[in-house]
């Protein structure tokens, strides 16, 4: 009984309390209470502010003594409420040896105990039995109790549970003086708990004054800025009306009538100058204030940009520059605000229009790629100075140059530009082109990826928009890779047996929601089914698969749906379906999803793993964020093309199926590293000094390290690291030479000094096709594998590649698809003539 | 017989015309200039009996040209005022450091700015 404990432990609990004596009254005369003692000391210490653990560790000393308990738990709530972790213990040590001393116990498992327990004072206690029930027990399995009781008492704040102790062991149930001890002490935890939540959320609200008062001050500035600019552009074209004014108010009788005219003309002019300004300054602080009202409609963005050049054509005429544009054959919508998205593209190119000399050209491009629509605006001036390229966008950057007063303008044009971009979440930046003028890109998203909202509580807080952050990377990076408009990830759910969606991009929130599709069911559930990809190349054609058979693919008429496969296992679907370019998927769309299943599988593996270690979810981001970003610089269509050289010189050279498959994948991923690389090194048009160039040699090594955590096939992983040896090995990292050098990596190698050579890059001008099928063929046998450069040559050679302003243009491309085409109508109509006779039959 | 020769430096091309206008009709014979290299060249060549320099202006701006002006014996006995959109006190005071003789605001009153030439070159005889 508990007799028999507090006897066990007396000599323990004389010499603790002769200790805190000894501690606390260094006098004679003591408190004839022991408990009142403690309990003094204890608010001392919380009124002191004493270290957490120390005051957790008194009173579980406290406890110990008072309630004659030989072991003593203290655990406390997680923020969110759903594991309590082990903060102090007392007596676990002696009275448990080999246990894991701060294993975590669920919220589940506290109420499942508490259940089960028998209420006693202000606590639960638990039989032995009931513990070993406990599938998560507090107590690992193997662990001799000597007692017959735990005893659990709940530290509550507002009727949730805060944290709790754990006291054993008694034979029977403790007495009343026991229990009311621990609810007093209860009580004080959550003193204490409550006080450091105070604490920690002052500590926040420092943080947060410091970053407002930094926000303050960059405030200050930047009204510092604007009087300065204001006064200065304002008075500029103030003063010429005032000059002139007054002038002619002088002259008014003897003028002559020319001079009045070309007088009246420049106070006119200057006036409407003046007029702009204001009205830039007024949006501006709109923007800046936050009290723009964004109102987001479909756009048409073909139809704005003609728009935008219509509304400046004057302006083109009378600086004597030509303006090109050149738009996508399908008009390319986004959801924004119309206004805004004017004064961008005005601004924009009005800004071109100002910086290209007479007889110069700005070329306005429009692209569309799966999650953002790509608006590049280029002009023949004479470039922007590297070390401005990122300033350039801050407001008033150009009043402290000489810019302001050469080309006139306020300073606030580029700063609007990015204003409306931001609001858009998008992004806008410049870069120099070779030889000729500056190249502003804008991305603009097309935001309509939605994450599935489990109904349970899952991942709690920042980690949950963590985990959505990182699916909707994954969703946004399939739709990439495969063009399409629409794509989504569905996840089979083990103990039902049921598909539902876990991210999708372009899908209806309510169909992304409560969408469940049994295996068999429909299409994504026969694809689960046969563990085979379906690739409807045309719906109207394939009516098995027609539009009301499937609200997934509702509005379109070519998409794939392909396994998700982790090894042999099938745990979900990818479908894709809407290419944006308006064509069907291709056999070779087919081959590159199939290829993603594997690694979304694994990645999707690793985020359950990962969720628990933050640093790797973060390096697991980072590396997706690389692969968009690559896709981002050189664009997917780019890609794709160079994609299809290299599995075409695969094939050529009889690699088998899963070289073809890392080619296909690796082709995508080889050079993030390089996004990794500052900018102003990256697209540098003088010649790298050697520190310069050691950076940007550190690539490989930098997407090598990027990629690992993704846990990509060996293959893949080399052409990473390795697509910067030379066959004669004086490449890098590694030095690699010969044979030593994957055939994959030799591919990429020759595929990459094409894609380099044919676009902007250190002290070189910009190459057309045929110069740079010359230098590599000049670079086999030293560079590269002469066997490769020749697949290489033949390569180009069949998928027709010629040059088309310096950019490459694969002919193949579209009559593959035309043979694709024409192959599934034969085969339709030869099924036809089939169930016809048939039918006759 | 014109009263004297004036340099005026804007690079803002409805600035000299206007007064190229308003100071040539009071007799005075005028030159302009769209930027600092062309004043120092014309300063040089021309000899004015006074120059009106804008300081906001590409390249070299008034400032450094007031500075090169006065470094040279050919011109460092012509007179400069300066001409700006800045209207801080710090502003005069580098303008008077570079050896400007004196300074006028913008938006200015041009038949004030006529009266100001006629004072300096009356003081400067």
């Amino acid at each position: 009984m508990l007799r028999d404990i507090v006897q066990r432990f007396s000599g323990k609990s004389a010499e603790l309390v002769e200790g805190a004596r000894t501690a606390d009254c260094p006098g004679a005369a003591c408190d004839p209470d022991p408990l009142l003692a403690r309990l003094s000391r204890m608010s001392g210490m919380i009124l002191a502010d004493a270290p957490l653990q120390e005051i957790y560790a008194a009173i579980l000393r406290a406890i110990a003594d008072d309630c004659g308990a030989e072991l003593v738990a203290l655990r406390i709530a997680k923020p969110g409420g759903d594991v309590f972790e082990m903060k102090a213990e007392f007596g676990l040590e002696s009275a448990l040896p080999n246990v894991h001393r701060s294993f975590p116990v669920s919220r589940d498992t506290l109420l499942g105990l508490c259940a089960r327990g028998e209420r006693f004072g202000p606590g639960f206690a638990v039989g032995m039995h009931e513990m070993e029930g406990e599938r998560e027990n507090p107590v690992p399995p193997g662990v001799a109790w000597r007692g017959e009781k735990i005893f659990i008492v709940r530290i509550e704040e507002n009727g949730q549970p805060a944290g709790f102790f754990t006291v054993g062991f008694f034979d029977g149930v403790p007495g009343a003086h026991a229990a009311s001890v621990l609810k007093c002490f209860a009580d004080q935890v959550l003193l204490v708990l409550q006080k450091d939540r105070a604490r920690e959320l002052l500590r926040e609200k420092e943080r947060l004054l410091a970053v407002c008062r930094e926000e303050l001050d960059s405030v200050n500035q930047l009204k510092t800025n604007f009087l300065s600019v204001v006064s200065h552009e304002l008075r500029t074209p103030l003063t010429s009306v005032k000059a002139y004014t007054e002038t002619l108010l002088d002259n008014a009788d003897s003028i002559k009538r020319e001079t009045l005219q070309d007088f009246l003309r420049v106070m006119d002019e200057e006036t409407e100058r003046l007029i702009k300004l204001v009205d830039n300054i007024l949006n501006f602080s709109r923007m800046e204030t936050g009290h723009l009202k964004v109102e987001k409609v479909s756009c048409n963005l073909n139809r704005m940009i003609e728009e935008a050049h219509g509304a400046l054509q004057q302006k083109f005429l009378s600086a004597g520059v030509n303006a090109e544009i050149k738009l996508p054959r399908h008009p390319c919508r986004i959801d924004a605000d119309r206004e805004l998205i004017a004064q961008l593209l005005q601004n924009l190119m009005s800004n071109a229009v100002k910086f290209t000399p007479r007889g110069g050209r700005v070329t306005v491009t429009l692209e569309e790629e799966a999650a953002a629509a790509r608006i590049i605006v280029q002009d023949t001036g004479k470039g922007i100075p590297e070390d401005q390229l990122e300033k350039i966008f801050e407001r008033f950057y150009q009043v402290d140059t000489s810019n302001t007063r050469e080309y006139g303008g306020s300073g606030l044009g580029l700063a609007i530009c990015k204003n409306i971009v931001d609001w858009h979440d998008g992004k806008i930046w410049v870069e120099n082109v070779k030889d000729s003028g500056a190249k502003f890109v804008v991305l603009l998203p097309m935001k309509d990826i939605i994450v599935r909202q489990a109904a349970s509580a899952g991942p709690i807080g920042s980690r949950r928009f963590e985990r959505e952050r990182y699916l909707m990377l994954l969703v946004e990076m399939l739709a990439e890779f495969l063009q399409a408009r629409k794509a989504s990830i569905m996840l089979l759910e083990k103990d039902q047996q049921v598909l539902r969606v876990l991210a999708a991009k372009g899908l209806d929130l309510e169909f992304v929601q409560n969408t469940r599709l049994e295996v068999g069911d429909r299409i994504a559930g026969k694809v689960v089914q046969t563990g085979e990809p379906l690739h409807v190349f045309d719906i109207e054609s394939e009516s098995e698969y027609g539009r009301a058979n499937n609200a997934l693919f509702y509005g379109t008429h070519s998409f794939i749906s392909a396994p998700l496969k982790d090894g042999d296992e099938i745990v979900g679907v990818l479908n894709v379906s809407d290419h944006i370019e308006g064509r069907e998927f291709s056999r070779a769309d087919r081959e590159l999803l199939e290829a993603l299943g594997g690694i979304i599988a694994g990645m999707l593996k690793k985020l359950d793993a990962y969720e628990k270690v933050s640093a790797n979810f973060e390096r697991l981001k980072d590396a997706m964020r690389a692969i968009l970003d690559v896709r981002e610089a050189w664009g997917s269509r780019h890609l794709i093309d160079l994609t299809l050289i290299a599995l075409t010189m695969g094939k050529r050279l009889d690699l088998d199926e899963r070289s073809l498959t890392a080619l296909r994948l690796g082709m995508n991923l080889y050079d993030l590293g390089l996004m990794r690389i500052p900018r102003n090194i990256r697209v540098k048009r003088e010649e790298l000094s050697p520190k310069e160039r050691a950076v940007l040699r550190e690539h490989p090594n930098i997407g090598f390290a990027l990629t690992s955590p993704m846990g990509l096939e060996d293959r893949i992983m080399r052409m990473v690291r390795s697509h910067h040896e030379h066959f004669d090995g004086t490449g890098y990292p590694d030095g690699l030479a010969g044979d030593e050098i994957p055939i994959e990596a030799r591919i990429v190698s020759v595929v990459d000094t094409l894609r380099a050579l044919m676009s902007e890059g250190p002290y070189r001008r910009i190459y057309s096709l045929e110069e740079a099928r010359a230098e590599i063929a000049r670079g086999a046998g030293t560079l590269f594998d002469p066997r490769v450069v020749k697949v290489f040559a033949s390569a180009l050679e069949a998928l027709g590649a010629r040059d088309e302003k310096h950019e490459l243009i694969l002919d193949t491309f579209e009559k593959e698809l035309e043979q694709e085409r024409n192959e599934r109508k034969r085969k339709l109509d030869a099924l036809q003539r089939e169930t016809a006779k048939e039918a006759v039959r | 017989m014109k009263k004297g020769k004036i340099l005026v430096v804007d690079d803002e091309v409805n600035i000299t015309q206007i007064l190229e206008f308003s100071i040539g009709s009071e007799g005075f014979e005028v030159l302009t200039a769209q930027n600092g290299e062309e004043a120092i060249e014309k300063a040089r060549r021309e000899q004015p009996d006074l120059i009106i320099l804008d300081i906001m202006m590409p390249k070299i701006d008034g400032y450094e040209a007031c500075r090169i002006l006065k470094a040279n014996p050919l011109t460092k006995n012509i007179p400069v005022v300066l001409l700006t959109a800045k209207g801080r006190d710090i502003d005069k005071r580098l303008g008077m450091e570079v050896g400007a003789t004196d300074y006028i605001v913008k938006p200015f009153s041009p038949n004030k700015l006529v009266e100001r030439i006629h004072q300096l070159l009356s003081c400067h005889k």
